[in-house]
């Protein structure tokens, strides 16, 4: 019961928090330098050309007014049009955004995997070598700019020694187009070749997405390790004879990772932000990928939806682990 | 001997920053079949890590045990590995009731999940084999009703529901209780118990340590009970053991020890008790560092009985009477009775 | 002073965090003294195309780019470009942020609710993505980049420092300072502040190590300082044409990024184990 009020309560705050998203949108949207009207028109329009065209995308009217529009129109899923294409952008955020959550998951699931063993045995051989050279990797892990790393893997697996694809999401035609995630599609197809061409595209976007995610990981489980160790029940379970083994990957770990999901909020952050260069340097379809071009085309209509809908999968994000923890931790209940 | 447990010039230390911490100087210490024996002392007189060393947790990488005995049912504890320890002996005949009942539940589980894990290790219908991962389903029948069974004699209301809580769910003293109950259920022959009142409500203690003493006499059990409160100590011991900085000065029968005690420290200690003729007396002077603890008998720099063969070597053991013994070269004889 | 002493004493012995020290000295000395370190100093404007994209050499100790350019000098110039950046958007989303946060959580009324209202808003969305919206609404230029940081990065502080205030507030002492009549003002400052100050500091160079990574990713999206700025991201996206070949064009800006952060980092985390021993990172000692 109570668990239910914490959701509905943080359930209230969603929607004020997307508004505040749309009016900081919109704001920004409203101090270009440029005059998009007069873009759009081109150099040899009259003066009346350019009104029409004012008249046209509704900029005539008074800030409020636009604001008030902009918001009915985002809320019947109208993102506005791209200046680039003259298509509506919401169309292709929507075609894109399976692509980056694809990769998204699976890098979360891959920086868990690695991380959250890694992170327990450094905790368990503190100051060990292992622990040592964990701690450098999860440093250089915080450290290295993702664009950077991504073009080091390209460099190493793609060109040089040419295990992997150079970019792209899958050579060809992908599977039929189900959920928009390759890999569910393929398998629904019950295409092997293919699932295993869409996997082999995604391991180094997927790596390089992953890597400080995983360092981040690393270092939360391991301080949730150590602290867990060193608590009282530990050592009752300790006094009482259980074995090592189970206490620490069975009770430990369970008390360690429930202090890792309030950070999943911020590892998905870190992912979402870095997207965006890793899947320029892949060429992966997703909404990274589309922000960079509309960067380059100066489309910025294209970048103003990109940044609602980034907002608004990273608010649900966070709303989600919030629900979550709020499950899983019995002391939240209280 | 007829003694469960002989603990014989028990020596540890443990490294510090600033050297070895002498925590146990050559400690002798017994506790017969069936008794209850306190040991008493001030914060950091070693009797948390006496326990600790007969229970074999102590911290690895700190700790250092030199010579010494520990002497267990006919085992030498200090002999076996860890392994061994940790199956055979915690947990099955050595148990545990930790001080702080809270802290000492994993917050994120239910009581009766860590119970259960306790039986599916320790409980007496284990057999050697049958470790890992079996958990036969018979077994866990005849466990869940032993356990159901020995919740009811802690006097916790509702059994059933109590299993399914989670520890925070529960007040302190019904945690103490399922410790207390915990601690039982694989019939050991001692029970080690660390202040375990400390961190209740007086008016659960009594209660507490009412039920632990009634338990452990019609089970047979010995209880090594470590404490600060000498009131407690006397609520449930049988015979009671004086530790100072790291040395047991005296152990006595529990009537004796209260009014007949031989040794300088134990005779301030209970002046130290506040009462009606003297107020509150301390005792000047302070607890010694044990990197570098005075040589001898270590109460001597605030001993006024003090001579030159007190601080040269340490006074052997000293029968003073039928199970009291003491080590001083200046026993005290006159009794100061206290209330 | 003796505090300060106690400071670099602890840092020192402290190995990691002293390396961080180093590197970061390091990175102040290349920027001041870039034009005397530089071997090709004039080549931040200058090009020579005969002599582009050539390997690593005595002459070119990083090798040249696409223009001709010797990237060691451009890199060496860059780094002046990266620390006016960082400086600058933290000072400044700092000198926001922190009294923002001291008010709004000494002062329970609406208008801190408002506040933090606005900040988690702005939090709920990751930096690089409003800043990306930001730079790119306002066009490529280093005065518009830290306008984007500062501007996204304030809110990070205000929530901070409110958090940190509440609870100092909570303390006793406190509570019998404002009974003795204590001005908010006097409050504030020689209370709450000195309080929280060292988790700030903490968190302040750390910060910086954040802060050069989403200015770099800023200038390899293009929307940094325009070419021909020796910008370290820019820099990096112009290599990617001349990969694999030209691979000393994409290392060398990218590890002066790397060696810069972690440096950042490791100060950091060092000095987070001398001034609050409580949220150690390893628990040790």
């Amino acid at each position: 019961m109570r668990a239910l009020v914490l959701t509905v309560n943080r359930l209230i705050w969603f929607v004020p928090t997307i508004l505040g998203l749309l009016i900081i949108t919109f704001t920004i949207s409203h101090i270009i330098p440029a005059d998009p009207i007069a873009f759009i028109a081109g150099d040899n329009a009259s003066a009346e050309q350019i009104a029409a065209l004012k008249e046209k995308f509704g900029v005539d009217k008074p800030l409020p007014v636009q604001l008030w529009n902009y918001i009915v129109g985002v809320v019947q899923g109208d993102f506005g049009v791209s200046l680039y294409t003259h298509r509506p952008i919401a169309n292709d955020l929507l075609s894109r955004l399976p692509a980056t959550l694809e990769l998204a998951f699976v890098a979360i699931i891959l920086s868990a995997a690695i991380g959250i063993p890694l992170g327990v045995l450094a905790a368990v051989n503190r100051n060990s070598m292992l622990d040592h050279v964990l701690r450098i990797v999860t440093v250089s892990g915080l450290a290295i700019a993702a664009f950077w790393l991504a073009i080091l893997f390209q460099l190493l697996f793609a060109m040089e020694w040419s295990v992997t694809p150079l970019q792209g999401r899958v050579d060809g035609w992908g599977p039929d187009v189900h959920t928009g995630f390759f890999l569910i599609d393929s398998l629904i197809m019950a295409d092997w070749e293919i699932f295993g061409d869409v996997a082999h595209h995604m391991i180094l976007p997927a790596l390089t997405l992953a890597f400080p995610a995983m360092a981040t990981v690393m270092r939360f489980t391991r301080a949730g390790v150590l602290d867990a160790i060193n608590s009282n029940y530990v050592d009752y379970q300790q006094a009482m004879g259980i074995p090592r083994r189970v206490v620490i990957w069975r009770y430990v770990l369970r008390n360690a990772l429930i202090g890792t999901v309030t950070q999943l909020g911020l590892i998905f952050g870190i992912l979402i932000a870095n997207a965006v260069v890793v899947e320029a340097v892949f060429d992966w379809p997703g909404l990274g990928l589309y922000a960079v071009n509309s960067i380059l085309q100066s489309d910025y209509s294209a970048i103003m939806g990109f940044t609602l809908i980034m907002g608004m999968v990273f608010i649900i994000a966070n709303l989600l682990v919030d629900i979550t923890h709020g499950a899983i931790d019995p002391r939240e209940a209280h | 001997m007829g003694d469960l447990l002989t603990v014989t010039d028990l020596e540890v230390g443990f490294t510090t920053e600033r050297g070895l911490a002498r925590v146990l100087d050559h400690v002798n210490f017994s506790i017969g079949r069936g008794e209850i024996v306190g040991l008493v002392g001030e914060s950091g007189c070693g009797k948390t890590t006496l326990a600790r060393s007969i229970l074999g947790v102590l911290p690895a990488n700190s700790a250092r045990i030199g010579s010494g005995a520990i002497d267990f049912d006919g085992r030498n504890l200090l002999a076996e590995n860890a392994r061994t320890l940790a199956n055979e002996v915690r947990g099955r005949q050595i148990t545990f009731v930790p001080q702080d009942p809270f802290s000492s539940f994993n917050p994120v589980f239910t009581i009766g999940a860590q119970i259960d894990e306790l039986m599916k290790w320790k409980s007496p219908e284990a057999e050697a084999g049958d470790r890992r991962r079996l958990y036969r389903r018979a077994r866990r029948r005849t466990d869940r009703s032993q356990v159901m069974e020995l919740l009811r004699t802690v006097q916790l209301p509702d059994p059933d529901g109590i299993l399914r809580k989670y520890p925070h769910e529960v007040s302190g003293g019904q945690r103490q209780r399922l410790m207390i109950a915990m601690s039982l259920l694989p019939r050991p022959k001692l029970i080690i118990a660390d202040e375990p009142t400390t961190a209740l409500d007086v008016t659960i203690q009594a209660q507490i340590l009412k039920l632990l003493r009634r338990l452990a006499s019609e089970r047979g059990v010995s209880i090594l009970f470590t404490t600060h409160d000498l009131g407690t100590a006397y609520e449930i011991c049988d015979r009671i053991t004086v530790m100072y900085a790291g040395q047991e000065v005296e152990s006595a029968p529990s009537d004796t020890f209260f009014a007949a005690p031989r040794h300088p420290y134990t005779t301030r200690l209970l002046e130290s008790l506040p009462s009606t003729e003297h107020g509150i007396k301390g005792i000047p002077g302070q607890i010694p560092g044990l990197v570098d603890p005075p040589s001898g008998c270590r109460f001597h720099p605030r001993c006024a009985l003090a001579s030159d063969a007190c601080i040269n070597e340490r006074p052997g053991v000293t029968p003073a009477g039928p199970a009291h013994s003491v080590r001083c070269y200046h026993p005290v004889s006159a009794p100061e009775a206290v209330s | 002073m003796e505090t300060l002493r106690f400071l670099l004493r602890k840092l020192a012995a402290d190995r990691t965090a002293a390396l961080g020290a180093l590197l970061i000295m390091l990175l102040i000395v290349v920027a001041i003294a870039a034009p005397l370190l530089a071997t090709h100093p004039e080549d931040v404007s200058e090009f020579h195309p005969p002599e582009r994209l050539l390997p690593p050499s005595g002459d070119h100790y990083f090798g040249t780019d696409r223009m001709g350019s010797d990237i060691y000098s451009r890199i060496l110039f860059g780094a002046r470009i990266t620390i006016t950046i960082a400086v600058i958007a933290i000072t400044v989303s700092v000198l926001i942020g922190v009294p923002i946060g001291l008010v709004a959580g000494y002062y329970r009324n609406w208008i801190s609710d408002a506040l933090m209202r606005v900040s988690d808003i702005f939090l709920a969305v990751p930096q690089i993505v409003l800043a990306i919206a930001i730079a790119q609404t306002l066009g490529p230029s280093i005065e518009n980049v830290i306008l984007a940081l500062s501007v996204t990065y304030w809110p990070f502080w205000a929530r901070l420092v409110y958090a940190e205030t509440r609870s100092t507030l909570n303390e006793t002492f406190i509570e019998a300072s404002i009974a003795l009549g204590a001005s908010p003002w006097r409050v504030m400052m020689l209370h709450v502040l000195p309080n929280i100050s060292s988790s700030l500091i903490v968190r302040t160079t750390i910060g910086m190590g954040g802060t050069i990574l989403t200015a770099a990713t800023l200038g390899f999206l293009g929307l940094g300082p325009p070419a021909p700025s020796p910008e370290w991201g820019r820099t990096i996206a112009e290599s990617r044409e001349f990969l694999p070949e030209a691979w000393w064009y994409a290392a060398a800006p990218g590890l002066a990024i790397f060696l810069v952060v972690m440096g950042f980092n490791l100060l950091g985390d060092g000095l987070r184990d001398i001034l609050d021993p409580r949220t150690r990172r390893s628990a040790d000692g």
